[in-house]
């Protein structure tokens, strides 16, 4: 069984560590507001950013490299969401396509707002993945708890923890199995498996949550209760 | 004598149309170790989703006596522990003290209370002391003995366990046979381990294809090689 991300190091003993949960919570929520809230000049917000992040990593005992890998996820989504941007702001157009009597122009303007964009988004979860990392996830739910956030919130993110462990598990056997019966086709064919394995897997994680539900009510639970 | 578990021609459909038991009728004496034998597809786990209601069965099913109804079910659970076939359905917590601590906590119980029922059901199930462990690191042999545990935190009068030797390894099963055998109360296992359910049952019922074919003591039904043989167990 595979455990050793999301929270890889959340259980080290360094300065980060020791700090109160709530302390943390607090500080996070205050540097994604003033990450995503001040409409400074990308490279500037993002050295600046960076630099505080770069500096409480080091502090933390936790690898600096991993902290910036990990927030790398975010990087797909960021690029693919945002990628209309560039065409949306008025300024100096730097590159232009006529087509069907629509003209779409990129502008610098623009291509700054996408390149903020994309720097937001990246470290804002690199000061999550900063968090997870120095915080065990029991402490964090206490902290939330602390600072009045639902219950019914909470059981939520405490399930989502639980089960993104045995849900990876469940994408790695179906990987393997798919590896132990590919022989080299192509690409594209690719794909076309592709589709059923997901399906498949939704399926898995749909029937499982049945079988979560009804232990969960042979224990006692009580739906009208929350 | 009312019965631990009475049940009277049990008819269950799933919504897309499987016919999972048809007229099952079985009785279980209070105190009594009964085994559900039956191939895979049998209709075992459905049977015992009955057991406390997860599944209604429109008072076809009485627990000591008393119908299972919308009225009753809450009660219901409190006195069947059903303990599933995959742990990982049962165990959801980051700690394993907080998982067992699900069922008490909620009864409505004082923390108090809730933890001496955590203690002792961790140790009743062999894992005493291993309060802080998240479940997700532990092995399958004691993730199956947390979910036993995470059934008796409830103090049930009835323990059901759904093939609970399922991908367990030699002296896993071994173990487990001896953590059943020393629980009182009535237990109802659901299983094709036949090795298992002789080691533990005294009386056994065979179903198949949603119909209970054999029942008696499980000395004499485990004997029938032809009748096992027939119905896919050897």
């Amino acid at each position: 069984m595979r455990h050793d991300f999301l929270d890889k190091y959340s259980d080290r003993a360094g300065p980060l560590h020791r700090l109160d949960a709530r302390v943390k919570i607090v500080a996070v929520a205050v540097a994604l507001v003033a990450l995503n809230a001040f409409r400074t000049p990308p490279a500037l917000l993002g050295a600046g950013a960076a630099g505080l992040l770069l500096a409480a990593a080091c502090l933390s005992r936790v690898p600096v490299l991993y902290v910036f890998r990990r927030a790398a996820a975010v990087l797909p989504f960021a690029v693919v969401i945002g990628s209309f941007l560039p065409f949306t702001q008025d300024g100096r157009v730097l590159w232009s396509a006529a087509a069907f009597g629509y003209v779409a122009e990129i502008t610098d303007t623009g291509l700054r707002l996408y390149a903020t964009v994309i720097v937001k988004a990246y470290l804002s979860l690199a000061y999550v993945v900063l968090l997870l990392a120095t915080t065990p996830f029991r402490s964090l739910l206490k902290g939330l708890a602390w600072f009045r956030v639902p219950a019914f919130f909470l059981s939520l993110l405490s399930f989502a923890y639980r089960y993104i462990f045995i849900f990876v598990d469940e994408v790695e056997r179906l990987q393997r199995a798919w590896a132990g019966r590919y022989f080299g086709r192509r690409r594209f064919a690719q794909f076309v498996t592709l589709g059923p394995a997901v399906g498949a897997l939704f399926v898995r994680s749909y029937e499982r949550a049945e079988r979560v539900w009804a232990a969960m009510l042979s224990r006692g639970y009580d739906p009208d209760a929350v | 004598m009312t019965h631990a578990v009475e049940i009277r021609d049990l008819t269950y459909t799933y919504p897309d149309g499987t016919a999972a038991l048809s007229g099952v009728s079985l009785a279980v004496e209070a105190g009594a170790a009964f085994g559900i034998l039956g191939a895979n597809g049998a209709g075992k786990s459905t049977l015992l989703l009955h057991l406390n209601g997860v599944l209604s069965a429109n008072g076809a099913v009485r627990i000591s006596g008393e119908p299972i109804t919308k009225a009753t079910v809450r009660a219901v659970r409190r006195r069947v522990g059903l303990v599933f076939q995959d742990p990982d359905d049962m165990l959801f917590m980051p700690r394993l003290e907080d998982d067992v601590a699900f069922g008490p906590r909620n009864l409505g119980l004082p923390e108090e209370e809730v933890a001496s029922r955590v203690r002792e059901a961790l140790a009743a199930a062999g894992l005493a002391g291993q309060e802080k462990r998240s479940p997700h690191h532990m092995s399958l042999g004691e993730r199956r003995r947390a979910s036993i545990a995470a059934a008796l935190a409830l103090k049930p009068d009835i323990l059901a366990l759904d093939e609970p030797t399922a991908n367990l390894d030699g002296r896993g099963r071994r173990e487990l046979a001896e953590l059943l055998c020393s629980l009182e109360g009535t237990k109802i296992i659901a299983s094709h381990d036949l090795a298992f359910v002789k080691a533990v049952c005294s009386e056994v019922a065979l179903l198949a294809a949603g119909k209970v074919v054999a029942a008696g003591p499980a000395e004499e039904i485990l004997g029938r090689e032809g009748l096992l043989r027939e119905y896919g167990l050897i």
